[in-house]
């Protein structure tokens, strides 16, 4: 039902990610390029970013960063292999609706897409 | 001490010694021998004293020419004298012509050279006087050395 | 017959007159230098000579001017006969006053020379009279400053005794002397302290080499001197502590005499014990720390492809739900992903960097009551009982109370482990007011542990429970956490104090926790 974007570095783990939800019924892109999906929110609304912390180009803040600046409010989910207090409080002050560990629990993963797609709509209503 | 009063004792009597002629003569035979000798003795012991004057001054400070030359005239003296008494004797003790007055007596003897040599020599107060004065200068001069000496030394010591 | 002539005798009476009275003059004068010459210099024989001399010419020239008056006196008094009868005594006289000046020269000649030799006696006399008050001055004066110098060279001397000594009873540092035999000759204070003797003649006469805690070591030591005649920086353990091992490091060299025979040999040791200590448990931090960065990079990576296991073991399950053996099969893989999960989580844990999180102010007698109510009931169940004894006075201090509780957990896991059934663990919280530290002592009458083992127990992944039993990670997560403190954690086994001795305690685990007042008040 939704627009979900998903950038990993490592392909498999989008994939991953892309079954679990098309099994919810959503369109999940799954990138493993940054600048690939930058490209594509420019031209494309998302409903939903679930974005890997540790890229190689670069950090996951600064893509959701980049992001909202063609699509403001964009909720969005952040992945991290090292999870620690100080990104955390970045991410959130970025407007991230979560922050997870990896590797995620496929339910609390379906919990959490549906959580920030809530807050999305909420958000998007005047 | 007792060679003072020894000396004075034996000096005594030369108080009352030899008339106007400076020199005497002697009547008995020893009388003139034991005066020879006795002017020999000095003679001889003059010369002793001017040789070790001339060759080992008793001092080198000071200087011996005046008393060297005071001994010298004693020497003559006493040469004189040992002529006198040697050669002369006693004949000439009578020849004397005794005038009214002193101013008047003379000796007579023929011309010889013996005699007038004799006649000279009987002014040996020409010959011990220099020799006193010379030997006086000399210890003056002696005096005036040690006493600068003395001065320099006291001088030197404050 | 030759001309008689008239030599006129009145010249000769005036110069005979003149002369005469000159005479007494001069010879007056003569008489007044020679004096004063006899006054100036009395010693001088010539001027004696002179004087006398001078004194004959007096009353000679006297006599002589008086001599002539006479006789004119008795010309004029017509008694001239008089004088003739005169004349030979005076005459005679005159001689006798030859005689006397003549013998008086020639006596002074011999008078002379007496008293030139005499002077020259006094002279060599004079001068070896100086040369012998010269020679008594200098000994006088060597004597005196002689005394001056032995008296100064004793001070010197007393001063640099003093001073060493001084050095050698103040320093901290071990030292010693032997003698040729390697027994020790003299050992300082700090020597008899480091190696826990009372008195300097309880160990003086014995070998060094007895306190060396290995005989080979002690050998080795002393075929070094014996054949290099020093030994520099020369580590080894040593006998002497109750407390654990002495580590000293000697530094010794030969002392010997100018043929160069051995007499005997000095050295200073220096107490290694702590600074090694502190080297094991900065190499052991630094492993640690090594370890965690590898195990942080590894898990980091594990993380993913554990992740994507996890996950599609997961859809496979909801896809698979009716083929109940297929199900099966993916919930076991599951499962494992979600162990490896876990101990992927655990090593992150061990391996995070220092980080100030919730460290609050806090009793920490009441986070080891908490832990202890909650274990107890599972201790009790196998007949073990726990010995609390916790100090009152221990002060609050700021310390993570989740970690720290951990560390308790951990600990009483294996004491409770070591123990297995039936036994004692004891629990201890001291205050140490001089160091400022808070000890806790978590103690278990277990099997112990080998001596072999104990440098390992903080290793990561060092276990000796069987395989799937534990992670081996217990541990060294807690010696992170209490190093995280600024703490550390000791074990002990068997250990040293009599009090846990007399317990039963066969391993004590012990931890020290600074007093830390950040100024937070919260309550933990």
């Amino acid at each position: 039902m939704a627009q979900i974007l998903v950038l990993d570095d490592v392909e498999d783990a989008g994939i991953l990610i892309r079954r679990i939800l098309q099994k919810k019924g959503h369109v999940v892109h799954v990138f493993h390029d940054e600048d690939e999906a930058l490209r594509f929110t420019e031209k494309n609304p998302v409903d939903l970013a679930i974005l890997d912390m540790n890229l190689p180009k670069m950090d996951g803040l600064d893509v959701l960063c980049e992001m909202q600046k063609s699509l403001p409010n964009l909720p969005a989910i952040m992945l991290t292999g090292l999870p620690d207090i100080k990104t955390a409080q970045q991410a959130f002050a970025l407007g991230a609706t979560a922050y997870c560990a990896k590797p995620i629990d496929k339910d609390r993963l379906e919990e959490r897409v549906a959580d920030a797609l809530l807050e999305g709509a909420h958000a998007a209503k005047p | 001490m007792k060679r003072y009063a020894f000396l004075v004792g034996c000096l005594f009597p030369l108080c009352w010694s030899g008339p106007a002629w400076a020199v005497q003569g002697h009547g008995q035979a020893e009388g003139p021998v034991v005066h020879l000798m006795a002017h020999l003795l000095l003679l001889v012991a003059l010369l002793l004293l001017l040789y070790v004057l001339h060759t080992k001054p008793p001092d080198t400070g000071l200087s011996w020419r005046s008393l060297k030359l005071s001994l010298i005239f004693f020497l003559l003296w006493d040469m004189d004298h040992l002529f006198i008494h040697w050669f002369a004797g006693d004949m000439y003790h009578d020849i004397k012509e005794l005038g009214g007055s002193l101013v008047e007596d003379s000796f007579v003897a023929p011309r010889t050279p013996l005699n007038f040599i004799y006649y000279l020599g009987r002014f040996d107060h020409l010959l011990c006087v220099p020799a006193l004065w010379f030997f006086t200068v000399a210890l003056r001069d002696f005096c005036e050395v040690i006493e600068k000496r003395r001065q320099r030394r006291a001088g030197q010591v404050s | 017959m030759e001309e008689a002539f008239n030599f006129p005798l009145f010249p000769v009476y005036l110069v005979d007159y003149l002369g005469a009275t000159v005479m007494v003059f001069l010879a007056f004068c003569a008489l007044y230098f020679a004096r004063r010459l006899t006054r100036m210099e009395p010693k001088n024989i010539l001027w004696a000579y002179f004087f006398w001399f001078s004194l004959v010419m007096v009353i000679f020239s006297i006599s002589r001017g008086v001599g002539h008056l006479l006789p004119y006196v008795f010309r004029i008094a017509n008694i001239p006969e008089l004088w003739d009868v005169l004349d030979p005594y005076s005459g005679g006289l005159n001689t006798i006053a030859l005689c006397g000046v003549a013998i008086l020269t020639l006596h002074y000649h011999s008078t002379a020379v007496l008293i030139d030799r005499a002077k020259s006696d006094a002279l060599s006399l004079e001068i070896a009279n100086d040369r012998l008050r010269e020679a008594h001055a200098d000994l006088f004066r060597l004597n005196q400053t002689l005394e001056q110098q032995v008296e100064e060279r004793t001070h010197d001397l007393r001063l640099s005794e003093e001073k060493f000594r001084g050095f050698f009873e103040g320093s901290k540092d071990m030292i010693y002397f032997c003698d040729a035999g390697g027994r020790l000759c003299d050992i300082n204070e700090s020597g008899l302290n480091l190696l826990g003797v009372e008195r300097r003649s309880d160990i003086v006469g014995q070998p060094l080499a007895e306190f060396f805690l290995d005989r080979e070591r002690g050998a080795q030591y002393r075929a070094l001197l014996a054949t290099d005649r020093q030994a520099k920086d020369f580590e080894a353990e040593f006998v002497g502590r109750e407390d654990g091992p002495l580590y000293l490091m000697i530094t010794a060299s030969a002392i010997t005499d100018r043929a160069g025979v051995t007499q005997g040999y000095q050295g200073i040791a220096k107490d290694l014990t702590h600074f090694k200590k502190m080297m094991e448990q900065l190499v052991h931090s630094e492993k640690m720390t090594s370890v965690g960065q590898l195990a942080a990079g590894v898990a980091h990576e594990i993380n993913t492809p554990l992740g994507i296991i996890l996950g599609y073991a997961q859809l496979l399950e909801e896809d698979f739900q009716e083929q109940t053996e297929v199900h099966e099969t993916l919930k076991i893989i599951e499962k494992q992903a979600k162990i490896c999960r876990r101990i992927v989580a655990d090593l992150l844990n061990f391996s995070r960097q220092t980080l100030e999180h919730n460290k609050l102010y806090g009793d920490i007698n009441q986070s080891l009551g908490e832990v202890l109510a909650i274990v107890n009931h599972t201790l009790n169940m196998d007949h073990i009982f726990v010995h609390p004894c916790l100090a009152e006075n221990l002060p609050r201090t700021c310390f993570d109370n989740e970690r720290l509780r951990q560390v308790f957990v951990n600990l009483l896991t294996n004491a409770h482990h070591a123990i297995g059934s039936e036994g004692i663990i004891g629990v201890w919280s001291r205050w140490h007011e001089e160091s400022g530290q808070i000890e806790i002592i978590i103690g278990d009458s277990g099997s112990g542990i080998p001596a072999d083992q104990l440098g390992r127990i903080f290793d990561p992944f060092y276990t000796t429970k069987g395989v799937g039993k534990g992670t081996g990670l217990g541990l060294s997560v807690s010696f992170g956490i209490i190093q995280d403190h600024k703490g550390r954690i000791e074990v002990k086994s068997p250990p040293l104090e009599p009090e846990l001795v007399a317990l039963d305690m066969h391993t004590t685990f012990h931890i020290f926790l600074p007093v830390v007042c950040a100024g937070q008040e919260k309550e933990a």
